[in-house]
Formats: structure tokens, sequence, C-alpha cells
């Protein structure tokens, strides 16, 4: 069980963009074990996969697969040589059942044209007993729970002959017991000699699960572990870090009515039987930056489509001002001063099609100062935006330029300067300088100080940990959709300890918990 | 940079583009005309000519292209709304049947007025026509129900219950066929010009035109209609009301396409004949995309389709090519310019040399 | 006209015999839309691909001398006009749907134009020395009684449109083909996800779609009429289009719909017999789907709002 069955050497992956994903990545798998891949988000795990199963192609490096040097085109290469990979997103078709899923593509057929559906269900019934997954195969994908689906995949993936099952965040999706069937289900896969990539930021699975971990950061490995040599601690140590500590204290003065601006309690968001939101509450106050801390996908998405309408949770409520707005609708809850800077900018924060003032206008374009009593007022509003073009340095050529054809970061201002505009009350911002250039993403965090400043309370998401802890005035971490930690002093707080909590291996206690709604 | 004032030197190279695929398409298309002209006639060189010049050599020609042009311009313009708010709302077919209905009822009932007849008959005609399309247009903003399906099962619905209406409750019996009443004089409208028959509906095309480009370009509906079209997501976490734009945009369009049957039945029918539907609906569908859901496009390319028409049907008179040889044109150049793909390559070249220059 | 005499009417051999006669072009129709639907790739076109195949399959049969020549001709055009959508829609980025408009009036004025070079004539193709396929008496079926009435002595293109129903039924629910036609219309992120090639599959489809067309087309005039007429598909395109939008990807669903609204179509030769209302009663189909599509999005609303706001 020691021979190596794939072999990463110097993979580097350098985008277009300029982006540099992978950087001399040196990972070698040995043959029955389970080996996982842990970092944060934007470390390369999910970069790094791409390149195994064929979707993106390394920039320099190679891959060694059973003693030869590969290079998968596509990813059907990567299937046809052994290689499985169960997305995070699966991509099963609702009507179909179990058989047809796993057969689509690769179907056995008789008499040389007819699918041989008994030969289907016959096959797939014995994979599934083989390695103990108890499912009926005739059942349709739409009536499976979430962890069923995911054994489809999985059985995907063995119908096709795969030695290499990589699992891509599997458990993010799973409930608790789903998560134990899942652990046991491997362990059997390594018995039958198969290989397992897991990858993964919840510390605490991967210790019960693994044999070996590599653990990754910034694009470069940090290193490969057996699982008995290292610990949590050392582990977070490893995963998290502060490249780039900007100070912006001289920028921050203090807003003397302090008042409770928004108050979210008991948000609770459930599907099924799994909580995606548990018991989520914590109040922003006037003239502070209330960050957010957590790996993409504890719930935090979900947190911000509940506050700003976009959801229905099952249960809690948001109060803005002293309102209960949690069933407002969007264009009321924005009247009653919230604004929003989207995570997606391309696909929710603009229009691309449409001018860079259609844009920037899009969420007050009926302010009174902006029109008269038929037609919207050009003037006033070309002024407007060359007002905030200014006040933001977006570069552009015009007003009327198309919003989409502008660079990345300027895009961003754009929408920045649409809410900052609207004088919220509060600001509910998502990855606010996600895939931008540092020279934007700094002027952009300087705007948001300015709005706390001015008395704007500001709720920032980000799986960006420098940014958060270089903004924030306090601090919330969350990890399972549930806040695991809550720190009032940011000052003196070291990002391995919020590491630990977005990693999942401590917890602080309900009570201390409980500050971040009644302090 | 951008203390520049806004002068028409900011055409983008978006709309030049624009003009310059519809002119290369329009070639492309007059050039297969004359290679099938080639193919068919003797004389391929003078029958393309007329077919070119015809409308222009007799005032009555003219006047023919106008005519022409005033159905489908109404029907694209009520289309253009639609399209350009996202909705593929192909219902104006039926709506057109049905206000036609409503004119003919209007106009066969005696009222003693030479303004207030015409213009009841109009104004019926257009609320009835908004009302009808609120049908789809609720079943869309409520329940995303999809509304090419919708908007085409309405259109057999109200041409059967159309029929219906005119056989048994609006039968003429001065006639054999299956027709209204003739119209009352004092409803019907009057020829403006010499030697054609263009009445007051030319002026209220315009006018239209005008209301729907003020609308659309102009005023806060206008605005969320296009940025709802555009990306109605964003428009939404905008805070922009989809249902109230949806409805308020079926209505308007449905009120155009009620006035376009209107003035056409008033100017140039003496009964509403129609058994089957008109088919101004899907031409109107055509002229939007021609016209790229703008309404000054949409007209223009009304009054092209129209003059094509008009010369061809001139030119048929003459030789043994039958007047539909503009099927070919009209459908290459639908299909070319509802090309995305279509000199893209060209234009990213372009816009790739255009950055590069404006980096350095 | 009472209810017993009605009942009288349709409950005859000949009625049956009518009903399938009628069923015909709605079949090919309803089957033609569906095969492409199915893949993903829409085409609006069916009423178009039926009105040029009618003609080809005359203006064939007049060139070739042979009927079946003519009827082969006629598939190719449907072809043809299948791949014009795939070219426009997959590679040159047009809306497929305004595509099939496009083509959907050129076929209205090509047609005639095609009619009048060929014949002189904008009407009609009577002029025209056009072939017609066969009838079909069935050896020995016909004699049976009553059985022998209902199902022998149809065009020959009946009996071949039960055997194309028949395949598509087994290249869609029975082939490795088939399921992935499906997958690439129900998500053809998943499909290629498995190695697919949805744009193969899909012009597949449409191909298959265009000889369905065709056939029903041809039908047309090639045994229902003898000659070409001008419009003469008389919507029943938009039928077929119709009762695809109803039935989705359910095989049995649009088979049976559009026998129904074959029979209402035979309804109303009676009714006409009898002064009923022929344009209310051929209104009912068209309000049986827009019922099903209102039920249907209603309960699609509010299954989504205990979830997503945008999808």
């Amino acid at each position: 069980m020691n021979d190596t069955i794939l072999k990463l050497d110097n993979i580097t992956k350098i985008y277009g963009n300029g982006v540099v994903a992978n950087k001399n990545v040196c990972i070698d798998l040995r043959k029955g074990e389970i080996h996982s891949i842990v970092g944060e988000n934007g470390a390369g795990k999910s970069t790094l996969m791409k390149v195994v199963f064929g979707i993106e192609n390394a920039s320099s490096g190679t891959i060694t697969y059973k003693g030869k040097e590969v290079h998968f085109n596509n990813s059907m290469e990567a299937i046809n040589a052994g290689i499985g990979m169960v997305h995070q997103h699966f991509m099963l078709i609702p009507s179909f059942t179990v058989v047809q899923s796993i057969i689509l593509g690769m179907e056995p057929v008789k008499h040389g044209i007819f699918i041989d559906f008994k030969k289907a269900i016959a096959e797939t019934q014995e994979l599934a007993h083989k390695y103990n997954f108890d499912i009926d195969v005739t059942k349709k994908i739409a009536d499976l729970s979430v962890g069923e689906k995911q054994k489809v995949e999985i059985l995907k993936t063995l119908y096709r002959n795969a030695e290499v099952i990589i699992l891509d965040e599997p458990t993010s999706v799973l409930t608790p017991q789903e998560t134990v069937n899942l652990f046991n289900e491997l362990r059997k896969f390594k018995a039958l000699g198969h290989t397992i990539i897991f990858i993964s930021h919840k510390l605490n699975e991967v210790q019960q699960i693994s044999d070996r971990i590599t653990i990754m950061r910034n694009g470069e490995s940090r290193g490969t572990y057996n699982n008995e040599d290292i610990t949590l601690e050392k582990m977070t140590d490893l995963i998290i870090g502060r490249d780039l500590i900007t100070d912006y204290d001289h920028l921050r003065c203090d807003f003397p009515d302090m008042t409770k601006i928004m108050k979210v309690e008991g948000m609770e968001v459930k599907h099924k039987t799994r909580y995606v939101l548990e018991n989520v509450s914590f109040a922003v106050k006037r003239g502070e930056i209330l960050g957010i801390a957590g790996v993409q996908g504890n719930g935090q998405a979900e947190l911000v489509r509940c506050i700003t309408g976009l959801m229905e949770a099952t249960g809690g409520k948001v109060i803005l001002n002293d309102q209960d707005i949690t069933k407002y609708s969007i264009k009321n809850k924005r009247k009653k001063g919230l604004a929003y800077i989207p995570e997606d900018r391309m696909e929710d924060g603009i229009a691309s099609p449409a001018s860079l003032s259609d844009n920037i206008i899009s969420t007050y374009y009926d302010r009174k100062d902006l029109n008269n009593k038929f037609f919207m007022v050009d003037k006033k509003i070309i002024k407007e935006t060359e007002k905030l073009i200014e006040k933001f340095s977006i570069k552009a050529k015009n007003s009327k330029q198309k919003v989409g054809s502008l660079s990345g970061g300027n895009i961003q201002k754009v929408v920045v300067a649409r809410e900052y505009n609207t004088n919220p009350l509060c600001l509910v911002a998502e990855q606010p300088t996600h895939g931008i250039d540092i020279g934007s993403a700094e002027f952009i965090h300087t705007q948001l100080i300015d709005m706390r400043n001015k008395g704007a309370g500001i709720l920032l998401v980000s799986a960006d940990l420098s940014e958060v802890m270089d903004l924030s005035d306090r601090i919330i971490v969350f990890y399972d959709g549930k806040i695991v930690a809550y720190i009032k002093d940011v000052k003196n707080v070291t990002e391995n300890e919020l590491g630990l909590y977005m990693l999942g291996v401590k917890h602080q206690t309900a009570e201390e918990i409980g500050g971040a709604l009644n302090d | 940079m951008t203390k520049k004032p806004l002068k028409k030197i900011s055409i983008t190279n978006e709309f030049v583009f624009e003009i310059v695929k519809t002119l290369i398409s329009i070639l492309i298309a007059l050039a297969l005309t004359f290679v099938v002209l080639l193919l068919l006639s003797d004389d391929p060189v003078n029958m393309f000519i007329k077919m070119l010049t015809a409308p222009l050599t007799k005032v009555r020609y003219f006047g023919n292209v106008i005519e022409m042009m005033i159905p489908i311009a109404f029907s694209g313009l009520a289309c253009s709304l639609l399209f350009r708010t996202g909705l593929f709302n192909l219902g104006i077919e039926g709506v057109y049947f049905i206000s036609g209905i409503v004119t003919a009822a209007v106009a066969c009932t005696a009222i003693n007025s030479y303004i207030f007849h015409p213009f009841l008959a109009i104004l019926a005609s257009a609320i009835v026509g908004g009302l009808l399309m609120l049908i789809s247009g609720f079943l869309k903003a409520k329940f995303n129900a999809n509304e090419l399906v919708v908007s085409l099962m309405l259109n057999s619905i109200f041409l059967g219950l159309g029929l219906f209406i005119i056989k048994n409750y609006l039968r003429g019996i001065d006639t054999s066929a299956i027709a209204s009443p003739a119209f009352q004089e004092t409803a019907m409208l009057d020829y403006i010009f010499p030697n054609t028959r263009i009445t007051i509906s030319f002026f209220l095309l315009i006018a239209t035109t005008i209301f729907v480009y003020l609308l659309l370009y102009k005023t806060k509906l206008g605005y969320t209609i296009r940025i709802t079209g555009l990306n109605k997501k964003f428009a939404t976490y905008s805070g922009m009301s989809a249902f109230a734009i949806f409805m308020l945009v079926h209505f308007i369009s449905g009120f155009i396409g009620g006035i376009g049957t209107s003035v056409e039945l008033l100017s140039l029918y003496g009964r509403f004949t129609w058994i089957v539907l008109p088919g101004l609906g899907f031409t109107g569908a055509l002229m939007t995309m021609l016209g790229r859901n703008n309404p000054v496009g949409v007209v223009i390319a009304a009054f092209g389709i129209s003059y094509l028409n008009k010369g061809a049907e001139v030119m048929a008179l003459g030789s043994n090519v039958p007047v539909e040889i503009t099927a070919i044109i009209q459908a290459v150049l639908v299909l070319l310019i509802s090309s995305q793909y279509f000199l893209r390559r060209w234009r990213e070249k372009k816009l790739l040399k255009e950055g590069i220059a404006n980096e350095s | 006209m009472n209810l017993s005499d009605f009942f009288n009417s349709i409950f005859t051999a000949s009625f049956v015999f009518v009903v399938i006669r009628v069923s015909i072009p709605l079949i090919c129709a309803s089957l033609s839309a569906y095969t492409a639907n199915v893949s993903g790739l829409f085409n609006i076109a069916v009423e178009g691909i039926m009105l040029m195949s009618a003609l080809m399959a005359v203006l064939g049969s007049y060139w070739t001398n042979s009927a079946w020549l003519g009827l082969l001709i006629a598939i190719a055009t449907g072809v043809f006009m299948g791949l014009t959508i795939a070219f426009f829609s997959m590679y040159l980025g047009a809306n497929s749907i305004l595509v099939g408009i496009a083509l959907n009036t050129f076929a209205v004025s090509f047609s005639v134009f095609l009619l009048y070079l060929f014949t002189g004539n904008k009407g009609s193709s009577a002029s025209l020395a056009s072939k017609v396929l066969p009838t079909v008496n069935i050896p020995i079926i016909k004699d049976i009684p009553i059985i022998g009435e209902i199902f022998s002595g149809h065009y020959a293109i009946t009996y071949i449109t039960v055997v194309v129903m028949i395949l598509v039924y087994l290249l869609l629910y029975k082939t490795p083909l088939g399921m992935r036609i499906k997958a690439a219309g129900l998500d053809p992120e998943a499909a290629r996800s498995v190695g697919i090639n949805v744009n193969k599959v899909r012009i597949i489809s449409i191909m298959i779609s265009g000889v369905i067309g065709a056939l029903g087309g041809a039908y047309l005039t090639t045994g229902y009429m003898s000659v070409f007429v001008k419009n003469m598909v008389s919507g029943r395109g938009w039928i077929g289009i119709a009762v695809q939008g109803m039935a989705g990807s359910s095989f049995p669903i649009l088979i049976i719909t559009t026998m129904l609204f074959s029979v209402f179509q035979a309804f109303t030769n009676i009714f006409s017999l009898y002064n009923l209302p022929s344009e209310l009663i051929n209104i009912i189909p068209y309000v049986a789907v827009l019922f099903g599509i209102i039920i249907f999005s209603i309960s699609e609303y509010y299954r989504h709002k205990r979830g997503e706001l945008d999808q």
C-alpha cells in the first residue's frame, strides 16, 4: 500500500489575468490512502484538482499517474484513466432514476442498439451492494436525500472504474449523521483498494478520516504530514496567515451615537433535516464595521440572502432601526435604509450592457431631485454620476460608457459608489474586494470606513481574513451555519485564534457568543 | 477625463457596429435576391433596379409604402416594449384580432360625428387590447408562466372567440363572406394626401413612436423596463418591482396594438373581413428584431420592409417574377441580424486593437 | 341536433377512421416539435417546415415523375430547414425562437413564390401533374368488420407515421442516444460532465424533427389532398407546438393530447353539419393547454415560495 499512484511535480498554474493559482505544488498520493488537502478559500485546492481532472491545463509541471506521465485535455480522459471527481455541486438530473444517472454516457447495450436496462440495474445494484450503499437504484433523483444524491455521484465514478476518487468539500451539504455514513463508506473504499482525495476546510473531520494531510496556502503546498504527526493547532497555523496588514486606524473616528441599527435574532434556515443556518443572532451598531469571518460555504451567503430579502428564512427576525423588516420586499428594505453590495458583481451588482450612469442610479432612480414631473432629468443624473466618478476615482471614458467594459476594480467602485450614495443606515458588504486589484481594494476600504465614520453600520462578510481583520471593529466567526465565536477586541486577537474557530477546531460558549447581540 | 460635455462624439463602437452589420446584411440579402433574379428573369439588372426604385417613381406607390408600413410598425412598437423588458410574448396576433372586432363593433354602430366616431373606435380598441394583454401579463408577472406558450394559446383562442362573435353577433347581411357589416361612413378616416390612402393613422404612428421613445428613454418606467430587460436579477436586487413593470408593459403594449389594428381597419378596410390571424403579430416581432428593440429602429425597419415589398410588387407586375421574392430578403435579413456572432470576431479584433491603443 | 344523433355519429367505425385520417398531420406536428424540443433546441418552425415540405412533395413528384422520390425531396427539405435552425442558433448565436419565426414567415411567402414559378398560379398546384402516394388496403385485415373499416384503407404516409411513432418512442426511451438527447434537454451541463456532445445530439434531434415535420406536410399533398394549396397547413404546426408545450418530455401525454385534438377536429365536421359553432369547439384544446400551463405555473410558484427568491 505504499506505492505512489499519483504524483504532482511542481505544478504551477497562472491564469490569463496574471493570478497565480498554484505555485510549484508537489504532492504524492499513495495507493489506498485517504489523503486530505486542506486550506481556506483561494488557497489553490480547487484549481489543483481542476488541473488533475483535466478541466484546466497546468502552466508548468508534470503529473505522473501509475508511473506514466499523463496530460489530460478534458475530464473524459481523466475519467477513462480511472480518476473520478465528486463535485460540490451535483450534476444530476431530477427526473432521471439512479440507474439512468449512473449509466448516462456509458450505457450497456443489447442487440447493438437498445439499452440493456436489466443489465444496468443488475450492475448498479451490485456496485451499490459491494460498497455498502443502501440505495434503491430505481428511485428518481428528485426523491433522494442530499446524502443519497452524493452516493449516486460517487457511484458514477465507481461505475467508471475510478481508482482515485476526488471529493470536493463533500460534507458541506450533509447532516452530521450523513457525514458519519460517508466516512464509513470511505473506509470501505480504502479497504477495497481505492485512493481518496478529500478536500476540506473542516479540520476536525480531516483529522478523523485522513491518513495523510497536505496543507495549502496561497497556491503553495506547506507540506504533507501524517495525520498522527500533526495537531489541529499546527494545521491552523500553516493554513491561516496574514500577508498584508493594513492599518486604517488613522482614518477611523468615533461616531457619538452608537445605537444598534440592525439586529438579527435567531435566524434559521432549514432544508429538510439540515440546518443551513442555525440560531444566528447578532447586532450591528451605527459607526462600526461588524465583520463576519469564515470559510465560504458555511452559511454566510444564506445569511446575507435572508437579510437582504432574496431568500426566506425558516425562522428568525431582522430588525432595522427598531422595525421588523424580516418579510419586507427588497424595495421596502432599501427604503428603510438597507443597502447591499452583492458578492457576484457581474451577475447581481450591475447590468453589464447598460451605461455607467444607468447603473449608478439603479437603487435611487426615483429620487425627487433627479426627476421632474414626467421625465427623468438627464442633466442632473449625469451631474450626479460625474460627482461620484470623481469621488471614487472611477476610470471611465464618460458617464455613458457601458459599465461591463470597465475593469473589475472600477466596476466594483461603481457598485460601492451607488450603495454609498443611498446614504444607508446599514450596509451589507459581501466579498467587497474579491478579485480586484490592490489599489481599488484599498480605495474601497477607505470608502467603507468613511461610511462607518459618518454613522452607517456596516456588516462585512468576507472570506479574506486580512480584510476582515483590517476593517472590523468587532468580529463574529461562522462555521457550519452557526456563530462559533464573537470577538469584541479585534486589536488583540490573532489570525491563528480566528483560524481555530474558522476551521472548526474551537468553539466559544453560548454566553460568549451571546455578546454578539447583547453587547 | 470626464469633464468633457456629452456630445455626439460618444457614439460608441457598438452603435456604429450595429449599423455596419445591418448594412452588410442588407447587401448580402440584396445580392442573393439579385442572383435569384439572374436565374429567373431575362432582364435581371433592370428588374433589380426597378425593385429598388419603383416606390419613388409615383406618389401613389410611395403612399402605398406608407400605408403598408403603418400596421406593422404599430405591431413592432407593441412588440418592442415587450422584448425590451425581456418578455418573449407573441400575443399581439390574437389581440390584433379581437381589437379589430371591437373597432368593427363601434364602427358599425351609428354615431353622428366624424371626429368622435373614429376616436371612440380607436380608444375602445386600444383599451380592450391592453386588457387582453394583461391576461398573459398577469400570468407571467405573478406565476412566471411561460409567456411564449401562453401567448400562442391565447392567439388561437382569441381567433376562435373572435370568429364566433363575428358569425353570430356582428355578421354583415349584405355579403356572403364571413365579415362584419360595412363600417359607418362617420367612422372611416379620411385620406389626407392626394393620390394616396394615407390617413391620420400616419400621424398617430409618429405620435406613438415618440411616445414609446420618450417612455423608454426618458421616464422612470422606461428606465426600469430597460434595466429589467438587461438583467432581471440586478433590477430585483436594486428594488425594482418586476410585477408592476410586467403588468404595465403588457397593458401599454396591447394598447398600442389596439390602436394599430383600429387605424388599419378604419383607413383601408370597409368592414372587418379577417377570418384568419392577419400575421401582423409575427411580422411585428421581426420588425422589433430588425430595429433592435428601438422604437425609431422599428419604424425604419417597417418602412424598409414595406419599401422593398412595394418595389417587388411593382416589379412583379411587369415580369414573371412573383412579389414573394421579398421573402428571401426578409428571411436573410432577419437571420443575419439576429445572429449575435455574425461578424463578432471581426469586431473583437477591432476592440482589442482599440483597447491596446487606449492603454498606451 | 340532439344528443342521440350526435352519439350515433361518433360511435361508428367511419368516425374513428376519420379521426385517424385527421390525426396524422397533427401527430407529425407534435412529434416534430417533441423530438426537437426534448433535446433543448426549440423548433418553432414546424408550421413552416410542413408547408414547404407539402409543396416540395408536389414539385418533387412532378419533377421526378415518382411520388416516392417526391416524398424523399420533401423530407430533404425538412431536414434542411431543421439544420438551418441549428446552424443559426447554435453557431451564429441567434435566438432559436426568432429563427423559427423567420422561417415560418419565409415559408408562407416562399411557398407561394415557388408555386407561382412552377405553375403560374398563386393559389394551388392543380395544374401540375403531381403524383399521390397509394392508399393501402391491408390484405386480410381489410375484410374484418369494424377493425378493417378503421385500420385499413388509409394513405401510405399514415402507416409510415405509425411506424415513425414507434421508432421515436423506442429511440427516446430505449436507446443510449435517446437518453442522451433527453439529458441534453434537461440539463446540458450535467450531460457534458459525462462526456455527451450536446451540440451533436441536438443536431441529430432537429434533423429527425425535420423529417417528421416533412412527413406531415407531404401527407397533406400526397393523399389527404392531391394538390398544394396556399397556406394549407392551417395552424396544424402550431397545434403540435401547443401539445408539446403541455406534454413536456412525456411521450404518452403527447400522443394522447394530440389524439384529443384530432377527435375535436373530427367533431367539427359533424358540428358544422348541425350548425354548431366549430370555431368554439376548435379552441377547446387550446383552452385545455392554457389551463394546463396555468396550473403548472401556479404549482411551481407555491413550490418556490419556500425556497430562494431568485431561482
